[in-house]
C-alpha cells in the first residue's frame, strides 16, 4: 500500500516549525522535486486562492477597473446598458448579442472599482475552471501550473482597456464550457454526436456569433484525444455546421457588425503579439505530457526523481517567465502605461478630482518633451490647465507642468477636431466649463457622430441645448439616456426640472452656459479661441474661467499688450491680489513697450514690487549665464515657472530627475 | 404525461388572462355613465383635425392629459369600430382591424373619442377628434434616409424603405457596411424604384453613384449630387457640387452649408457618359438641384450667381447676399437638345432664395423651399414651402409650414400628397411630415409619419431626410448594392471639359 505524503505542513494556516523551516532552507534538489510534487498535488486549492487574489488586487490597484468607464467609447464601439424592450429584444434575437449585452453591464459595473475588479477576477476563474475540466475530460494532460496561463492572456487583454476584446474572452469561457457539456454527453453512435455537436454549435453561435465556432474546434480536439476513431467524423461534421449556420447567417443577419474582426490583424497594436504564446504554451504541454505521465503510472516519487524535478522546474520556470512577461508588459510597455495615464486624467477629470490631475504634471508622458509632443501630452495639459484654474493656481502656477508656446491645449480647439474620442469628451467638457456652448455642441456633434450616442455626450448636449433656450431638443436627448443605468438618475432630474418649468441654478452647467451664450456671428472655423472667449467674456463679464483662459492664451501667445489691455477686467472678478503671472507678463509689456503700456488701463489692485525685482533679477542671471552658455538648464530649477522664462527660451522643459 | 405538463401552465396562463379582464370595466357602462367634457384630449403626435390616406398605417398615440385608464375608440361611417383599452395612456391600434377601418371608410371622418377618469374618479368623455380618410391614396412606400444631428463626419447614415401601410421600416443600405463611408441621397424616377440612383463617397473606394436599372447595377466611378431623372429613364441631370460649411454661432442650427462651385452635368443611362451643357454648366453662375417636369421637356433647376472672385477665403465674401432664382431650360427628347434658359422666378423679385425645386406629377405645381440665402434649405430656420401654379406662376405659401425649416419635399405618383421634413418638433432634428394638396394647391394640415410606438420621436435623435414616395419596394438588395460599391469594376467617367464649358480648376 501506497503512503499518502505529508502534506500537513502545506496546507493553509499551519504554521511550521523552525526545524521544518530550517530544513526547507536547506532542501536538496531530490527534497525540492518533491516539495514541489507536493505542493502541487496537495495545495491546489491554495494556489488557486493565491492566484486569483493577487489576480484581483492587481487588477483593483494597478490596472484600475474604473478606467473602463472613461475609455467606453474611445474603440469607437461604445457598451451601453438600456432598460428598455428595444434593447432586450435586439440583445436577445442577434446572434452574439448576449454576451454583447454582458460586456455592457461589467463596463457599467467598473463605476465600482472593487466590483469591476471582482468580476474580471471570476470571469478569469470561469476561464481556468472551463480549459481544466475540458483538458481533464479530453485526457489532455498538462502541469497544473499551465492552466493559469490563459488567465495571464487575459490579464494582458484587460491592460488594453479595449473591451471589444470580452465578447472573445466570454465566447473563449462560453465554448469551452459547452465542450465541457459535448464530452458528458453520452451518444451512441456517430450520428446522434454530429446532431448533439449541431445543437450545440447552433446554442453557441447564438451566444457568441462567429466567435462560437470555437466550439467545433474544441469538439475536434476533445474527440482527438478520446475517441481518436471518429475525430474525422467529428471534424467533417463540424465543417458542414458552420457552413449550415454561415449559410443561415447570410440569409438573415448578412450585415451582422458586431464583432469587426480587423483589429485582430493590426499588428501595429500589441495584442495580436500576446498570441504568440500560444506555441510557447504547446511545448510547454508538450514537455509536461511527456514528463508527467511517468510520475502518474510509476506513482514512486523516488524512482523518477530527476524527471518530475526537471519538468516541474519547466513548469515553474514557464509559468514564471510567461507571469514576469505579462506583468512587466502591464507595467512597462510604453503604449499601454500612456493609455493608463491618459485615462487617469479622464478619470479624474470626470470625477473634478483636480488634486490628482495636478499630480499628473510631473507624469512620464512628458519625459521626451518637446521632441515628442503627443496627443497624450496635449490631452494632460489641457486637463492641467482646467485643474489648475478649479484649484485658483491658473494664473500663478500655469507654467509648473512642461510646455511650449502652444495654445492648443488649452481648448483643444484644433484637436477635438482632429484626434480622438479623449480629444473630443475633454474639448467638450471644457467648452461647457468655459460657457463656450457653441464650440462644445460642435464638439459632441462630432464626437457623437463619430463614436455613436454615447449618453455622456447626450447629456452634454441636453445641457447645452437647454441653455441655448431649446428645451424640446434638449427633452428628446434627455429622454434618449433616461433608461440607461448611470445617466438615468441625472436625466431624470434634468427632464423634472423642465417638465416643472422651474428655472436651472446659475451656479451649475446650464447656468454658467445661459450666461455666456454668444451675441456675436462667429464663424468658428476661423475665429481663435481669443475671439471665442472674449466673445463669451462679452456676454458675461463675470466669467472667471473664460478670463483666465484668454489672459493664458494670451501669455502663451506672447501677446502681451492684448494680455495688458484685459487686466482691467481683475476689478470685476473679485481677485484680491494680481496674479503673478500677469504681473510678469505686464512688467515684460513696460520694458519692452514702455510707450504702449502707459495707455493701457490698469486694474485698481496695485502691481507688487517683487514683480519688478524678479525681472530685474532674471535679467541679471540671464547675463551672468549666457556668458558660460546654456543659460536655459542653469536657470530652470530656480526661475523655470515664471513667465520671464517661457517669454525669453519659448519653452519649458521636463524638470530633470 | 407530456401533454398534460404542458396544459397546465397554459391553463393556468388562460385563467390568468381571464382574471385581468375581469378587472377591466365595461365600455358600455363606461360610455353610459361618462360625464361630457368640453376640452379637448391632447394626443401626441397631433393627428386631431388632419387629412389622412386610406393607406395609412395606425396613427398610434399618447394621450397627454388623461388619466392612466383610458378607452379609446376610433370609428367611422361603416365597419366594426375599433376599441382600446390602454392603462398607459397610449392607443396603438390593430392593423389587421386599422387597415379594414380605413379602407371602407375613404372619403369619410374617422372619428377618435377617448374616455377617462376625471379627477374625481367617475369617467369622462373628451370632446371627440374628427380626422378626415381622403379618397386619394398614397405611394404605399416612402424610402428616406436618418443621419445624426451630424456636422463634420458622416458615418451612421441609412437609406430606409417604409411600408406605410404596416408602419414597418428595412435598410435599403446602411453606410456602416461601407464603413467608413457614407451615403448620399437617392433618386428615383417617378417614383419608381426599379429606376435610381443612390450616392455614396467612401474613403477607401472612392465616391462613386450607384444606377439601379430594372435590377440591374451600374457603379459611375465619379462624385456626383441632386439628381433628377428624365421620365423616359434615358438621362439623368446631376449636379456637380463642391459643398463646403462652416459653424456659426448665432443661429438655431450651428451648420451652414454653401456650394463653393457647382454645376449640372447629363448623365446618358445607355451610352454610360456624362457631357456637359453649356447653359447649365456656367462659369459664373451656380447651378444645382435639377428637376425634370414630368413630360420630359422641362428641367427645372436653381441658379446664383457667384458673388465671389476669391475661393481661397472662407466662407467665401457675400455669401449672406447669395440667393437663388428658379430656372428652366427646354429639353427635346428626340433631338437630344436643349433650348435656351428661362427665369421662372428671379431672386431679385423675391429678394430669398429658391431651392429644391419639385413638380407635381400632373404638371400643375411646383413646390419649392424658400428661405433667407444660399442652397441649403434643410439648415435654415427659415425656410419654408411655396407652392407655384405653372399656368398662373402665382406663388403661395404652404400652410404646412411652420417657424423652423421644411425642405426635402417629394410628390405621391398621384400628385395627392407631399412627403417633406420638417425641423418643426425641435428645430435640431428633422422629422417626416404628410400632408394632402388639393386641386387648388392647398395643404392640409400636416402629420408626422405614425410610428408603432407613439413615444419613439421623444427620444429619437436622429434626422430624416430625402423622403421620396415609391410606388413600390426597392428591389434591389443591399447585399447587392454593397457589392456593387465595393466592387473594383464600374464606369470611369471623366467629367466632360467641351468647347463650351470653361475649365473649373479651383
Amino acid at each position: 500500500m501506497k503512503k499518502k505524503p505529508d502534506t500537513r505542513a502545506f496546507l493553509p494556516g499551519k504554521k511550521k516549525s523552525p526545524a521544518e523551516v530550517s530544513s526547507h532552507t536547506n532542501v536538496q534538489p531530490r527534497q525540492a522535486a518533491r516539495t514541489i510534487v507536493l505542493f502541487r498535488r496537495c495545495n491546489r486549492p491554495l494556489q488557486i486562492s493565491l492566484f486569483f487574489a493577487l489576480f484581483f488586487f492587481f487588477i483593483l490597484y494597478h490596472v484600475l477597473p474604473g478606467l473602463f468607464t472613461v475609455f467606453n467609447g474611445v474603440f469607437r464601439y461604445s457598451y451601453i446598458v438600456e432598460l428598455t424592450k428595444g434593447y432586450a429584444a435586439s440583445v436577445f434575437f442577434v446572434p452574439g448579442q448576449i454576451s454583447t449585452a454582458l460586456v455592457a453591464w461589467f463596463v457599467l459595473s467598473c463605476r465600482v472599482p472593487w466590483l469591476g475588479a471582482l468580476i474580471l477576477t471570476f470571469a478569469s476563474g470561469c476561464l481556468f475552471t472551463a480549459i481544466f475540466a475540458f483538458c481533464k475530460s479530453a485526457n489532455i494532460r498538462s502541469a497544473f501550473f499551465t492552466f493559469f496561463i490563459p488567465c495571464l492572456f487575459f490579464l494582458a487583454a484587460i491592460f488594453q482597456y479595449n473591451a471589444q476584446y470580452f465578447p472573445f474572452i466570454i465566447a473563449l469561457i462560453g465554448t469551452t464550457a459547452l465542450a465541457c457539456v459535448y464530452q458528458h454527453v453520452t451518444v451512441r453512435n456517430n450520428f446522434y454526436r454530429s446532431i448533439v455537436l449541431f445543437g450545440l454549435s447552433c446554442v453557441s453561435y447564438y451566444l457568441f456569433s462567429t466567435p462560437g465556432f470555437f466550439f467545433c474546434a474544441l469538439a475536434i480536439i476533445n474527440d482527438g484525444f478520446s475517441k481518436r476513431k471518429s475525430v474525422l467524423y467529428t471534424a467533417g461534421a463540424s465543417v458542414a455546421t458552420v457552413g449550415a449556420i454561415l449559410l443561415f447567417k447570410t440569409a438573415y443577419f448578412p450585415f451582422d457588425r458586431s464583432y469587426p474582426l480587423q483589429w485582430l490583424f493590426d499588428f501595429a497594436k500589441p495584442i495580436p503579439y500576446l498570441f504568440a504564446f500560444i506555441p510557447v504554451l504547446a511545448v510547454q504541454n508538450a514537455l509536461s505530457s511527456v514528463i508527467l505521465r511517468p510520475i502518474k503510472k510509476t506513482a514512486r516519487v523516488a524512482s523518477t526523481q530527476r524527471l518530475p524535478f526537471a519538468a516541474e522546474l519547466a513548469n515553474v520556470v514557464m509559468a514564471t517567465v510567461i507571469t514576469v512577461f505579462t506583468l512587466s508588459f502591464a507595467t512597462t510597455d510604453i503604449p499601454t502605461k500612456t493609455l493608463r495615464e491618459l485615462g487617469k486624467t479622464l478619470y479624474y477629470v470626470k470625477y473634478e478630482q483636480w488634486e490628482n490631475v495636478l499630480s499628473l504634471r510631473n507624469s512620464f508622458v512628458f519625459d521626451g518633451f518637446p521632441k515628442h509632443h503627443s496627443n497624450t501630452q496635449l490631452m494632460i495639459s489641457s486637463a492641467l490647465y482646467r485643474a489648475l484654474f478649479h484649484t485658483g493656481l491658473l494664473g500663478s502656477d500655469m507654467l509648473s507642468f512642461p510646455q511650449v508656446c502652444d495654445p492648443e491645449p488649452l481648448i483643444l480647439k484644433e484637436s477635438a477636431f482632429t484626434v480622438y474620442f479623449p480629444a473630443w469628451v475633454l474639448g467638450a467638457e471644457v467648452g461647457v466649463d468655459l460657457g463656450l456652448s457653441l464650440f462644445a455642441e460642435k464638439v459632441c456633434g462630432e464626437a457623437m457622430e463619430n463614436m455613436g450616442p454615447h449618453p455622456s455626450l447626450c447629456l452634454l448636449r441636453s445641457q447645452i441645448q437647454i441653455s441655448r433656450g431649446n428645451e424640446t431638443c434638449a427633452e428628446t436627448y434627455l429622454n434618449k439616456v433616461k433608461n440607461l443605468p448611470g445617466y438615468g438618475t441625472m436625466a431624470g432630474s434634468l427632464l423634472r426640472t423642465l417638465q416643472r418649468r422651474e428655472s436651472f441654478p446659475d451656479t451649475g452647467t446650464i447656468g454658467r452656459l445661459k450666461s455666456s451664450l454668444e451675441k456675436d456671428s462667429l464663424v468658428l472655423d476661423h475665429a481663435s479661441p481669443a475671439d471665442l472667449l472674449q466673445s463669451t467674456l462679452k456676454s458675461n463679464p463675470k466669467n472667471k474661467m473664460a478670463f483666465e483662459y484668454l489672459m493664458a492664451y494670451y501669455l502663451l501667445t506672447r501677446q502681451l499688450g492684448n494680455a495688458a489691455q484685459n487686466l482691467y477686467r481683475l476689478d470685476d472678478l473679485g481677485y484680491a491680489k494680481i496674479p503673478p503671472l500677469y504681473e510678469q507678463a505686464f512688467v515684460i509689456y513696460q520694458k519692452t513697450a514702455p510707450d504702449s503700456a502707459r495707455m493701457v488701463k490698469l486694474p485698481r489692485l496695485p502691481l507688487s514690487k517683487t514683480a519688478f525685482d524678479d525681472c530685474d533679477r532674471f535679467l541679471h542671471t540671464l547675463d551672468a549665464y549666457s556668458h558660460y552658455g546654456e543659460p536655459q538648464k542653469a536657470m530652470r530649477a530656480e526661475f523655470g515657472t515664471s513667465y520671464y522664462y517661457l517669454y525669453t527660451f519659448g519653452i519649458i522643459p521636463p524638470v530633470q530627475s | 404525461m407530456i401533454l398534460r405538463t404542458l396544459a397546465y401552465p397554459v391553463l393556468i396562463g388562460m385563467a390568468l388572462a381571464s382574471c385581468t379582464n375581469m378587472f377591466r370595466p365595461s365600455f358600455s357602462s363606461v360610455e353610459k355613465t361618462c360625464v361630457i367634457d368640453t376640452t379637448r384630449p391632447v394626443i401626441s403626435p397631433d393627428y386631431a383635425n388632419i387629412t389622412i390616406p386610406s393607406n395609412i398605417g395606425p396613427l398610434n398615440f399618447s394621450i397627454q392629459n388623461a388619466s392612466a385608464e383610458t378607452f379609446v375608440r376610433v370609428s367611422s361611417a361603416s365597419e366594426k369600430p375599433i376599441l382600446l383599452y390602454t392603462k398607459n395612456k397610449k392607443a396603438i391600434f390593430p392593423l389587421k382591424q386599422w387597415t379594414s377601418l380605413l379602407s371602407a371608410n375613404a372619403g369619410k371622418v374617422l372619428h377618435i373619442e377617448v374616455f377617462t377618469h376625471a379627477p374625481n374618479g367617475a369617467w369622462r368623455k373628451f370632446r371627440p377628434l374628427a380626422d378626415t380618410i381622403a379618397l386619394e391614396k398614397t405611394d404605399p412606400y416612402i424610402i428616406f434616409r436618418t443621419v445624426g444631428v451630424l456636422y463634420n463626419f458622416s458615418r451612421d447614415l441609412c437609406i430606409y424603405q417604409r411600408d406605410l401601410a404596416k408602419n414597418r421600416e428595412s435598410e435599403v443600405l446602411n453606410a456602416l457596411n461601407l464603413f467608413p463611408g457614407c451615403v448620399n441621397c437617392h433618386t428615383l424616377q417617378n417614383n419608381d424604384p426599379s429606376v435610381a440612383m443612390i450616392h455614396v463617397r467612401t474613403q477607401d473606394l472612392g465616391n462613386c453613384a450607384i444606377v439601379v436599372n430594372h435590377g440591374k447595377l451600374t457603379k459611375i466611378k465619379t462624385k456626383l449630387g441632386y439628381t433628377s431623372w428624365h421620365p423616359s429613364g434615358k438621362i439623368a441631370v446631376c449636379s456637380v457640387n463642391k459643398v463646403m460649411q462652416c459653424f456659426r454661432s448665432v443661429q438655431s442650427d450651428l451648420r451652414d452649408a454653401f456650394d463653393l462651385t457647382s454645376g449640372l452635368v447629363v448623365y446618358d443611362a445607355e451610352k454610360g457618359t456624362i457631357v456637359t451643357v453649356p447653359q447649365i454648366y456656367q462659369e459664373k453662375a451656380l447651378e444645382t438641384w435639377p428637376c425634370f417636369s414630368p413630360n420630359g421637356k422641362y428641367l427645372y433647376f436653381c441658379s446664383a450667381p457667384v458673388l465671389w472672385d476669391d475661393y481661397t477665403t472662407f466662407p467665401p465674401k457675400n455669401l449672406e447676399k447669395l440667393q437663388y432664382s428658379l430656372m428652366r431650360i427646354p429639353y427635346d427628347q428626340t433631338t437630344n437638345t436643349w433650348g435656351p434658359l428661362d427665369t421662372v422666378l428671379s431672386a431679385n423679385t423675391v429678394k430669398k432664395s429658391m431651392t429644391e425645386p419639385r413638380i407635381s406629377p400632373n404638371g400643375k405645381f411646383l413646390l419649392f423651399c424658400m428661405h433667407e440665402y444660399g442652397p441649403s434649405p434643410y439648415l435654415q430656420k427659415s425656410s419654408d414651402l411655396y407652392i407655384m401654379n405653372l399656368e398662373t406662376r402665382s406663388v403661395e405659401s404652404l400652410t404646412a409650414n411652420s417657424g423652423e425649416a421644411e425642405s426635402w419635399h417629394s410628390w405621391s405618383s398621384n400628385g395627392s400628397w407631399i412627403a417633406f421634413s420638417s425641423k418643426r418638433d425641435n428645430g435640431i432634428m428633422a422629422r417626416i411630415y404628410f400632408c394632402k394638396i388639393d386641386r387648388e394647391g392647398r395643404s392640409s394640415k400636416p402629420f408626422i409619419m405614425p410610428q408603432q410606438d407613439p413615444d419613439f420621436y421623444g427620444s429619437y435623435i436622429k434626422s430624416y431626410n430625402v423622403p421620396e414616395f415609391s410606388k413600390s419596394r426597392f428591389s434591389v438588395s443591399q447585399n447587392a448594392l454593397v457589392r456593387t460599391v465595393k466592387s473594383l469594376s464600374g464606369q470611369n467617367v471623366a467629367m466632360p471639359v467641351t468647347g463650351a464649358t470653361p475649365v473649373r480648376q479651383r
